[in-house]
């Protein structure tokens, strides 16, 4: 039993992790009905960021909040430079224009930074503590926490500011929410400025306990996005609970059937939901599919 | 020139001629390794351009059946001593058997939830083959046997370059007439209008499903000839990147174009072997060549320039 | 026997009914067209008839069986051919291949013959070449064929829908407002042609606005309102009608109301 909450915990960790990297791609995809593909680059630039400025002396308090801020800029610069000018193009296009900034983007870390791996100090200290005999660190409690005051302050913004029902209603009709007068490219912007802001968080995050590298991205994302195409893509409950239940499936296949899989449940999970529930747990909208 | 280039018959000739005289300009034997490993990614390209440019289904997990024939390949004819040819075949029969058996569900999704699970579908394939450490060598790679065709072993640059060659014209070949037939244009009609190409009495989701099938034969095609021209294989010829290459040459070279598809290879992995900027700057320039066809170029290369210098609009 | 018999046909998107509880019978031969005024439901009609939506409910018999439910590819393949009201041409396309893929059933779809382009399928083709160039001359677009079908302007486009259509040789033609952006002269090209169709033994449904090609084609007119029959017989009878009238009028007084 000790062993089962072990790995809860460590799935519930990183869980929480690809939830906050789901939600970048389901705040993407209802403004602009794109899947950001550059979404695990944030993460990595959050890591990767925080370790350099504060290796250049800034406080890391300081590094963190600026390492978020290049996440921002990076993630209105690919709106700007790449989507924007794109327009009309296929679904096909854009995709290779995400995975082309990500690629980029990549690039340029391992050439700006470097090509090692990096870790960061945890939040407070690493004294665990003792849950039903499983160890529980005081970063992975950071990550819950931080992770729900997230999805509480998305919830107000979304369903409480003038804003953030404007975001909605272009997620919902586009055509309509024009016509009403909202300005849907800057709600397309902003939506890339979030999920920028929320994929750094993830990075600043996780660093302590998995050491990031110029590629981390690659892998992230694509969890962060199987989380919420389980939860259904666009619900932000369902990339939550989207995250946690990838986490979860990952950190018991690891422990109980082979660590050396590991990575590839996300991808079976992915595939079984496209194919036998496509919408996801909480998905409303059809998908793609005449 | 644009009747030349136009036709099915003139840009054969033009591809035959250029893989004869070409050998005329190498200073040296690295040219050719460059040539030979340009063919067996265009071969990859002309398949992946069938589904890709024509029948318009991404897929970002084409490097998984290459891989397949590449590891199956290598590991039949090494671990088990297989005739290489019959290794070859089983590899095709593999990944046509995977493709099939993947497609009809896998194709019914469109746009960003096919790349997804094409992309899921390759990452699967890639990681068995970095942890399956006792049959593939895992992630540090494993040797392969030369290749002997008839009893006759293809070894040095030149027989490579040949054997390639000749096989990049057959499926250039084969390519073309599939394209220029009631097959190719379903698949054209598929990328158009589902709708009408079904109202029209096309069975889309059967031709999704063979033209699947038919592209992921022809990289695990490549996969094997790869296996055996470079000696050593690594996981890494089946990984996520790989796949994206792949994607990016078709897309580079001209989608729903044939000589698009190998002009677009011929690129992408000539130039990081002669230009240092490429090499030391992989990611980058990978990346930048994907943004900035997509926004300047979307047709790709062979289509834009045709439509500029012959009025060629198809 | 009625070529296509509808009965108690209702399809539903949410709560709008496009069709409700419509029954209708179209003999064999002729045109029959169906009128009425915008979102009366003709479109969704011949998306059940062609498969490319299910019925909520009800039956559709072609010759005799019920074809409700049934996948386009597999009307197609018993004779049913359509036309769209929101052009579907195959852009990607020149304008003869459109036509060669209107008669996709019809030619030879083996892949090993296409892979080695064997001489079987290049006799093939060649006969059905010659076949879609003699439909885009009875179409009149024969000077267009190599063109690139998206260098077509929009009249040709919708004759060239019309082409496609035909290259199937289907029993039942269903033409989903054929004038509909044609200028006068396309407009009487297009009646012509309708007419020698129907003489060549085709049954037509036409679905169109421009009410003086309906009157001048049609052999029998069913009219639509809000999903269901408002009315039926021939053109003079239908036209007569009050509640035809009404139901036109009504109409033409909004569409008036908001014209400058
Ligand atoms: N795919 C659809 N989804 C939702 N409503 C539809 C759809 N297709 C048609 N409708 C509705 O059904 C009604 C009938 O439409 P339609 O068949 O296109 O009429 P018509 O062709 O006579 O103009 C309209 O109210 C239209 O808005
Ligand atoms: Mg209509």
């Amino acid at each position: 039993m000790t062993e089962f909450f072990q790995f809860l915990f460590s799935g519930l960790t990183v869980g929480a992790i690809y939830a906050l990297i789901a939600l970048g791609f389901s705040l993407i995809y209802n403004a602009s009905h794109l899947i950001n593909f550059a979404q695990g680059e944030f993460v990595m630039i959050g890591g990767m960021a925080t370790v350099f400025f504060a290796a250049a002396g800034i406080e890391l308090p300081l590094a963190a909040v600026l390492a978020v801020l290049l996440a921002v800029v990076v993630a209105v610069a690919i709106e700007r430079l790449g989507i924007a000018p794109a327009k009309g193009t296929s679904a096909v296009g854009l995709i290779i224009i995400t995975i082309g900034a990500a690629i980029l983007i990549r690039g340029l870390a391992g050439i700006v930074w470097d090509r090692n791996f990096h870790s960061l100090p945890p939040i407070s200290g690493e004294e665990p503590l003792v849950i039903m005999g499983a160890t529980l660190l005081p970063q992975s409690l950071w990550i819950f926490g931080v992770t729900a005051v997230i999805a509480l302050l998305l919830w107000f913004f979304f369903a409480k500011t003038l804003w953030g029902k404007a975001m909605m209603a272009t997620a919902y009709n586009p055509l309509a929410a024009q016509l009403v007068g909202i300005d849907t490219r800057k709600v397309v912007l902003v939506s890339f400025a979030l999920a920028g802001a929320l994929g750094a968080l993830a990075g600043v995050l996780i660093t302590p306990l998995a050491p990031t590298h110029f590629q981390v991205g690659v892998m992230l994302g694509l969890k962060g996005f199987a989380a919420a195409i389980v939860g259904g893509l666009g619900s932000g409950l369902g990339a939550i609970v989207g995250g946690l239940v990838i986490g979860i499936a990952e950190a018991m296949a690891a422990g109980y059937l082979s660590s050396a899989y590991k990575d590839a449940v996300a991808f079976v999970i992915i595939l079984l939901f496209l194919v036998l529930w496509p919408s996801g747990l909480f998905g409303l909208r059809g998908i793609e599919r005449v | 020139m644009r009747r030349l280039l136009g036709s099915h018959h003139g840009g054969l000739v033009l591809l035959v001629l250029a893989i004869l005289l070409m050998p005329l300009g190498f200073p040296n034997s690295f040219y050719f390794d460059v040539a030979i490993n340009v063919g067996i990614a265009a071969i990859v390209c002309i398949g992946l351009n069938l589904l890709i440019g024509y029948a318009g289904q991404i897929s970002l997990g084409h490097a998984g059946f290459f891989g397949i024939g590449a590891y199956a390949s290598a590991i039949l004819t090494s671990t088990h001593g297989w005739p290489p040819l019959l290794a070859l075949l089983a590899g095709i029969l593999l990944s046509g058997g995977i493709a099939f058996a993947v497609a009809r569900p896998i194709l019914a999704l469109k746009g960003h939830y096919l790349a997804m699970a094409t992309l899921g579908l390759g990452i699967i394939i890639s990681i068995v083959l970095s942890q399956e450490v006792a049959l593939t060598g895992g992630p540090d790679g494993m040797p392969v046997d030369p290749l002997t065709l008839f009893g006759f072993e293809i070894s040095g640059t030149w027989s490579w370059y040949w054997l390639v060659g000749g096989t990049l014209v057959l499926v250039t070949w084969l390519a073309l007439n599939l394209v220029d037939s009631p097959i190719g244009r379903a698949l054209r009609a598929v990328h158009s209008s589902e709708i009408a190409a079904r109202v029209c009495g096309v069975d889309t989701t059967a031709y999704k499903v063979l033209v699947f099938v038919v592209s992921a034969v022809i990289a695990s095609l490549a996969g094997s000839l790869f296996a055996h021209f470079s000696g050593w294989l690594t996981p890494d010829e089946a990984d996520f990147l790989r796949s994206i290459q792949f994607v990016t040459m078709v897309v580079l070279g001209g989608m729903a174009s044939t000589f698009g598809a190998i002009v677009g290879a011929a690129l992408l992995t000539a130039l990081p072997q002669f230009l240092t900027v490429f090499q030391n700057y992989e990611h980058v320039m990978l990346g930048l060549v994907m943004v900035l066809t997509m926004i300047f170029m979307p047709r790709g290369l062979v289509p834009t320039l045709a439509l500029r210098f012959f009025g060629d609009r198809s | 026997m009625s070529l296509l018999l509808v009965e108690r046909l209702t399809r539903s998107f949410g709560g709008v009914r496009a069709v409700q509880d419509l029954s209708f019978a179209i003999p064999e031969g002729g045109i029959h067209s169906i009128i009425g005024p915008n979102g009366a439901g003709k479109t969704t009609l011949f998306n059940m008839i062609s498969g490319v939506l299910r019925p909520t409910r009800g039956t559709i018999r072609f010759r005799g069986e019920n074809i409700a439910g049934l996948p386009p590819e597999r009307l197609a393949a018993r004779g049913i051919s359509r036309t769209f009201q929101n052009l579907q041409i195959f852009f990607n396309m020149s304008v003869l291949e459109n036509v060669l893929l209107g008669g996709h059933l019809g030619l030879d779809r083996n892949v090993w013959r296409a892979l080695f382009r064997l001489p079987r399928l290049r006799a093939a083709e060649r006969r059905a070449r010659a076949e879609a160039e003699a439909l885009l001359e009875r179409v009149g677009l024969a000077e267009w064929s190599d063109a690139p079908a998206d260098s077509l302007p929009y009249g040709a486009l919708k004759r060239l829908e019309i082409a496609r259509a035909l290259a199937a040789r289907p029993e039942l033609l269903l033409l989903d407002e054929p004038a509909a952006g044609c200028n006068e002269k396309e407009t009487r090209e297009i009646e012509t042609l309708l007419k020698s169709l129907v003489a060549d033994g085709m049954t037509i449904v036409l679905v169109e606005h421009d009410m003086r090609l309906v009157m001048n084609v049609s052999d029998h007119i069913i009219v639509l309102d809000h999903g269901r029959m408002l009315a039926e017989g021939r053109a003079e009878e239908v036209r007569e009608n009050p509640a035809v009238i009404e139901a036109y009028l009504g109409q033409a007084a909004v569409a008036g109301g908001h014209a400058p």
